[in-house]
């Protein structure tokens, strides 16, 4: 396996607070990396100095061994994007929707109508493709959000909490679906609040407390930092000991 | 590739209710009543037959010759200066029944007007005011060309004055109703508030990250534009052709020439877009913008004849002359009841010159609010 993706140093600060603090991991071709941290961690940040709409305060991210600053159109191009905020447009439909993000790309004519029902039906929006996006549920819209990001075929898929508010049924699909990715080949990186989904799909998790990585390995090296007998701790209990218990209000 | 981006940001702003409502209902409304409230004066002006105007001055040569030029300029458009020396403008006009009474004085003059002859009032305080504004441009033109020539050939030039005044006055008061004026000024008016066109889809890019989720794809600054200046170009393109037709159908409005009186507009609109996208890209909120256009489109509004004629105004030439709603209005308004204007040419490189400007500040402004700032 080869490194896809590598921060170097990456830091953001916004005034005088220090959102991401000197990060350095790595990204192996092939991983579901899962990335947890409370609330204001800053992963969201992380998250979006590597898809290059965020500039670090210091620090720089590598993508296939390149540079964002000259190679920018052709590493974006191979980046899936999908936000914690759901970044559709309520007064087009499905299919306008996916059309709108996928065509960005460079992608035109046939291919992309094929790309969109191809998207549309991956993420189980086929029978709604002709609806508003306004008309749909918490969950219809998430799946339409990651819907949009897949059009242009991405090999590096940055999932930001796609699962926050929606219900049973609708996060085993992505979950599935996530794994269906990777398995088709795609690099995924993972940020969730659900520690039963991280530690179900993810190869590797970091965990991250204000802005710095505190842990980083398998689910089973986590465990093995704070008990011997990791049968008897779940990743939960691993992620409050390692952050403690006191709230997060930045 | 953009085509798609501007077709569904086109489909966007096209959904909302709101837009169709701003282009074409409101204008329709606004000018309808404007119409009606201002079809009485306006009347008015037209029915205005010949009359006779009293004057006093102080003899000089300057005066006098200035007053030779305004009674010729005076002539043409029916209206008498006698002169009643030694006498008080009040007793004046009611003793020989004058409309009204010019007193000329070493640098100004005082008009006075009586209740019962208002237009002719106002027509007589518009002429004033436009011979001595071009009086005074032509001089300073003049003083400007004559620069080391001598005195005789200055006295002799002073007679094109006349002339050209006679030219000029004489098309000032065109003989427009207030359907025609106000019918064509609100068009005019309301496609330079089209950034409001804009609004619900800059919300939503912002409320739910549709920008950031725009900029992972690379897009270059300019397309980026681009997909929101044409859109909203053509909406409110569409939304004032129905607008267009609905004035000409309901309320009767003439339009003189229609080609030329739609390219101008459309140049208008461009214009308009393009102030708006550059404000919103430098302040970067939608609430703002809309305050700031809306407020510099009233001024020049104010200035170049929205509300109150700019034929009878008493706005100067040059503070008109900074209004781009000016040149529009005037051309559009002359197209219609002189089917030509001097000022089409004026609007066209008014309009493609903010065109050119604000968009490239715009990009420019996005394209360092997105890379510096990138939040
Ligand atoms: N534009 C900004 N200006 C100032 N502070 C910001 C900005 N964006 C984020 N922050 C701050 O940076 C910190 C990290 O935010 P971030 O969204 O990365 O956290 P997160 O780990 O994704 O949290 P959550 O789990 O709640 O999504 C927070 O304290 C937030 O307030
Ligand atoms: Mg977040």
């Amino acid at each position: 396996m080869s490194t896809i993706l590598r921060t170097k140093d990456l830091t953001k600060k916004y005034g005088s607070k220090v959102v991401v603090d000197n990060l350095n991991i790595e990204i192996e071709e092939g991983e579901v990396f899962g990335l947890l941290g409370p609330n204001g961690a800053g992963k969201s940040t992380t998250m979006n100095m590597i898809c290059d709409i965020v500039r670090p305060t210091l620090g720089s991210v590598e993508f296939y061994g390149k540079d964002f600053k000259k190679n920018r159109k052709e590493l974006l191009s191979k980046l899936g994007y999908i936000p914690q905020d759901l970044a559709i447009h309520g007064r087009l439909k499905a299919w306008e929707n996916v059309e709108l993000f996928t065509s960005l790309y460079g992608i035109k004519g046939a291919e992309l109508k094929k790309r969109i029902d191809e998207s549309l039906e991956y993420v189980g929006l086929t029978e709604k493709k002709n609806d508003y996006a306004k008309t749909f549920s918490g969950g219809m819209k998430r799946r339409l959000n990651i819907a949009c990001a897949l059009g242009h075929h991405p090999s590096l898929l940055i999932f930001d909490e796609p699962t926050v508010g929606i219900d049973a049924q609708s996060r085993n699909f992505i979950m599935e679906k996530i794994k269906e990715s990777n398995r088709n080949g795609a690099t995924v990186i993972y940020t969730s609040h659900y520690m039963e989904e991280v530690e179900a799909i993810c190869t590797r998790i970091a965990i991250m407390d204000n802005g710095k990585i505190i842990a980083i390995g398998t689910v089973e090296e986590l465990k093995k930092m704070v008990v011997e007998d990791t049968s008897k701790i779940t990743l939960e209990e691993v992620f409050l000991t390692l952050t403690g218990k006191k709230l997060r209000d930045y | 590739m953009i085509r798609y981006l501007i077709k569904n940001n086109f489909k966007i702003i096209s959904r909302n209710a709101i837009n169709i409502l701003v282009l074409t209902l409101a204008p329709i409304i606004v000018s309808a009543v404007l119409i009606s409230a201002f079809s009485a004066m306006m009347e008015k002006y037209e029915e205005v037959g010949a009359f006779k105007v009293g004057y006093s001055c102080n003899h000089d040569d300057i005066t006098d010759q200035y007053i030779d030029g305004l009674k010729s300029v005076a002539e043409g458009q029916g209206i008498s200066f006698v002169e009643y020396e030694g006498t008080n403008a009040e007793e004046a006009v009611a003793d020989y029944k004058l409309a009204g009474f010019v007193e000329f004085g070493k640098d100004s003059y005082t008009v006075y007007k009586t209740d019962e002859n208002t237009a002719e009032g106002q027509i007589l305080e518009y002429l004033l005011h436009a011979y001595y504004e071009n009086m005074s441009l032509a001089i300073s033109e003049q003083l400007m060309a004559a620069g080391s020539e001598n005195v005789a050939e200055n006295n002799a030039k002073d007679e094109t004055i006349g002339s050209k005044m006679k030219v000029e006055t004489a098309d000032f008061i065109p003989a427009v109703d207030s359907t025609d004026y106000y019918g064509i000024i609100y068009m005019i008016y309301f496609s330079w508030c089209c950034i409001v066109c804009g609004a619900g889809l800059f919300t939503a890019e912002k409320k739910y990250g549709i920008e950031k989720r725009q900029m992972v794809s690379g897009i270059s600054d300019f397309k980026e534009y681009l997909s929101k200046f044409i859109p909203m170009v053509l909406m409110a393109c569409g939304g004032l052709a129905i607008y267009g037709v609905l004035s000409i159908a309901l309320l009767d409005v003439h339009w003189g020439n229609i080609a030329l009186s739609a390219l101008l507009v459309v140049l208008g609109i461009m214009a308009a877009t393009a102030l708006g996208l550059m404000v919103y890209a430098i302040c970067d909120n939608m609430v703002v913008t809309v305050i700031i256009v809306f407020m510099l489109v009233w001024v020049w509004g104010f200035v170049g004849g929205s509300f109150e004629t700019y034929i009878f105004s008493s706005t100067s030439e040059t503070l008109k002359n900074l209004s781009p709603i000016y040149y529009e209005n005037r051309a559009l308004v002359e197209l219609s009841c002189m089917g030509e204007s001097d000022y089409v040419i004026k609007s066209i490189i008014c309009s493609s010159t903010i065109t050119a400007v604000c968009s490239g500040i715009a990009v420019l402004a996005g394209a360092i609010r997105r890379k510096g700032g990138k939040k």
